[in-house]
């Protein structure tokens, strides 16, 4: 049986593969609100495509990618979840 | 009734409004083509781009407003398009709205329907990216996802240029029915649904392509790799710059020598003569000379910029430019500079954060350009004669100084004049894809229009000024001038046209010299001397740093016909005959304080009128052109003061 895992963890502690959910950040109002509408919210699920040593990292959001800057990514707290993909909000959506 | 007529005076403005990376250029390049220009907006400094499409029997004018995330953010790009949306954007009062979507980023797109169908203007969507879309797997169903946001969709893909007619089909009927304001009710398990309903859901994509995009970001975006593959591209671009810009360069300087020269030989010696050769023809080719590298460059970067390359260019280099307060975009502007300034400055439009962008635009001149490399080699040479390796060493040296000087000045404006938060560093990352051709070529267009009109009206208006004040009061001939003339009449009469020849070319560089002398530009030389004695300077150095305000490389040919015998093209010559000028005292004028003064003073000075004209057009202000000026002309000044004490004090001359 695997350990549980932490509820919450700073991007910058991701692995490559990962996949998370942003559970809150420590980010300005304005700053936020970029990245909410870039899509990356408490809503959406994302997955860790690179995780370098210095805190730089890509996660993919749908099918797109986002590089973040290690001084960002250590200010948004994740929720490492085990969601079959990067999808964004559609998670509990009924298929068509 | 049709909102959309045929064609008439007043045809039908549609903005067009989308995220970032949804293709939006390409559609607007494939509906307008080159019916378009750039605009810039009263009270904004970020442009769009404005064309005309005339299709299925309407015109309509099409406003590209930039790609935004939302229209509700404190971003320059988001108050444009709200501004627009809102119809306060003066001369752009949109009658219908054209929203771009990407399929495969199908929820962040209707993020910004919601805000842009709320404001009640007549809307149609635009369906990009469909291709890729389904080589992910997922569905794409527009007339499904029309039914659910009640306004005409049509699938468009502007890099093959499919759909434009059915685009355009989408505007008209979208401008036929009252607009139906949905926003209120579309919360986010709408939104949720719609994207499943529409394109079949998040769980229906393909993994392939990622595999392929992850063995191409574990290159580029490598801290190490990244640097290397990074420094290999721009290499490799720049070399094509020059190689490639080398022939049409020449063809451009023939051109305009061979229309002055047929100018100088039909119109009669005078004034007017003068005016349209010397400061019209001479003055813009001097600028115009540098189109193909400002063509050359916006194409390769274009093409760069739509590989997906770029961003992650930016993203690796974000590390080392942020230590200095610039984004990882600023280094692509920096190191186009080392061509030219120009393209440098204009390039800087890719940065999205405007103050970043100015810092760019401020210290971009720092780097050193192709035309300061004739004054570097005459300085280094009369610098160390005798020693190749100190004088490569001195040639680097001036490249590093000119990058540092920049560097530390960015840091400096972003902790002060400049002072604020960058944007976060959050980049978008598009997915790698194979160039649009078409697109770059219509972008490069653009781009060298922009370029042209600053040529043909700023820059012309100051080359007539700086003629002016060089040509003016006439000087009359020095006695010793009208002698060698009258020599020259004699030997000609005899046959001797070679000596003839020789003695009018002396008796020219004599006119030239007291032109020189006498004029504006040379009276304000010599008034100014004072201030340039603690560099070394007499008043023909003087004269010399003055008359190369408007180009740093017409100190050469000044200090030639000043102290030599004429401009000549043998480097190694012109500086034999400078290293043995002196001054009244009979000691040498180029010391070698002074030569090592002059040289860092013209690796800082700011000694480029166009340069200033475009930062004046870059920046919509003369202000941040003067600023650019002085701050540039007062370190150049210190550091070559401080260079000649250095000099002097480890034993170089006095």
């Amino acid at each position: 049986m695997s350990s549980p895992r932490p509820t919450r963890l700073p991007l910058t502690q991701l692995k490559r593969g990962d996949r998370a959910m942003v559970a809150d950040s420590t980010l300005s109002e304005d700053d936020r609100a970029v990245l909410h509408a870039m899509g990356l919210d408490e809503r959406c699920t994302f997955t860790v495509c690179r995780a370098s040593a210095n805190g730089t990292c890509i996660i993919q959001l749908e099918a797109r990618r986002l590089g973040l800057s290690p001084e960002l990514a250590r200010r948004i707290l994740t929720r490492p979840c085990d969601c079959p993909d990067s999808s964004c909000g559609a998670s509990d959506a009924p298929t068509p | 009734m049709s909102r959309v007529a045929p064609i008439d005076p007043a045809p039908t403005r549609v903005a067009m409004v989308g995220n970032p990376n949804v293709g939006k250029t390409s559609l607007f390049n494939r509906l307008c083509g080159v019916r378009a220009k750039t605009a810039n907006f009263a009270g904004s400094t970020i442009e769009a781009r404005v064309g005309t499409c005339i299709a299925e029997g309407v015109e309509m004018e099409i406003v590209d407003l930039p790609g935004v995330y939302a229209i509700d953010l404190e971003l320059p790009e988001s108050r444009l398009c709200r501004d627009c949306l809102g119809g306060r954007l003066a001369g752009c009062m949109p009658d219908a709205l054209l929203l771009v979507l990407d399929a495969t980023n199908l929820a962040r797109g209707l993020r910004l329907f919601r805000s842009v169908a709320s404001s009640g203007r007549p809307l149609a969507i635009a369906l990009t990216m469909t291709d890729l879309a389904r080589a992910r797997g997922l569905s794409v169903d527009a007339h499904r996802l029309a039914k659910i946001l009640g306004v005409p969709c049509a699938i468009a893909n502007g890099r093959a240029g499919t759909g434009m007619e059915t685009v355009v089909e989408a505007v008209k009927a979208a401008c036929e029915v009252p607009p139906t304001v949905l926003a209120a009710g579309l919360h986010d398990a709408w939104l949720d649904e719609t994207v499943v309903a529409s394109v079949g859901g998040p769980h229906s994509l393909g993994l392939e392509s990622d595999r392929m995009t992850d063995r191409l970001d574990a290159a580029f975006v490598h801290p190490i790799l990244g640097g290397v593959v990074f420094l290999a591209a721009m290499a490799l671009m720049f070399f094509a710059i020059f190689r490639l810009a080398e022939i049409p360069m020449t063809i451009i300087e023939e051109s305009f020598a061979w229309l002055g020269a047929t100018l100088a030989s039909v119109l009669p010696e005078g004034v007017l003569t003068s005016l349209l050769v010397d400061g019209i023809i001479g003055g813009v080719a001097g600028t115009v000379v540098f189109l193909p590298q400002i063509c050359l460059l916006f194409f390769l970067l274009a093409l760069l910029e739509d590989t997906g390359y770029l961003a992650r260019a930016a993203f690796v280099m974000d590390r080392i430019m942020c230590r200095f307060g610039l984004p990882g975009q600023a280094f692509v502007p920096l190191l186009s500079s080392h061509a030219c300034a120009l393209p440098g400055m204009m390039s800087a439009r890719m940065i999205p954060d405007p103050r970043d962008r100015l810092a760019t635009i401020l210290v971009a001149p720092f780097m050193s350009c192709s035309a300061r490399v004739g004054v570097y080699v005459l300085l280094v040479t009369l610098l160390f004669p005798d020693s190749g390796l100190l004088a490569g060493l001195a040639f680097a040296g001036c490249y590093a100084l000119g990058a540092i000087a920049a560097l530390v000045t960015a840091a400096i404006c972003r902790k002060t004049i400049l002072r604020g938060k960058s944007r976060p560093m959050v980049l978008e990352l598009p997915p790698y894809r194979v160039p649009d051709l078409r697109s770059a070529l219509l972008t490069t267009y653009d781009r060298a229009l922009v370029f042209l009109r600053s040529a043909g009206t700023v820059i012309l208006a100051i080359c007539i000024v700086m003629w002016w004040i060089s040509a003016f009061p006439r000087a009359t001939p020095p006695e010793q001038a009208a002698a060698l003339e009258a020599q020259a009449l004699v030997a000609a009469n005899a046959g001797d046209e070679t000596t003839a020849q020789s003695l009018r070319d002396e008796a020219a560089i004599l006119t030239n010299r007291a032109q020189q002398r006498e004029s504006f530009a040379g009276r304000i030389g010599g008034a100014v001397q004072p201030a340039f004695e603690p560099l070394g300077l007499d008043d023909r150095l003087t004269v010399a740093v003055m008359t190369s305000f408007l180009a740093r490389e017409v100190f050469r040919s000044t200090m030639t016909v000043l102290v030599g015998s004429g401009d000549s093209d043998d480097d190694s010559a012109v500086a034999d005959e400078l290293a043995q000028a002196t001054r009244v005292d009979g000691t040498p004028l180029f010391d070698p304080p002074t030569s090592a003064a002059l040289l860092v003073f013209y690796v800082l000075a700011l000694q480029c009128l166009p340069t200033l004209a475009v930062t004046r057009r870059e920046t919509g202000s003369w202000k941040w052109a003067a600023l650019q000026f002085s701050w540039m002309s007062a370190i150049a000044y210190l550091l070559a003061w401080l260079t000649r004490l250095l000099v002097i004090a480890l034993g170089g001359g006095t």
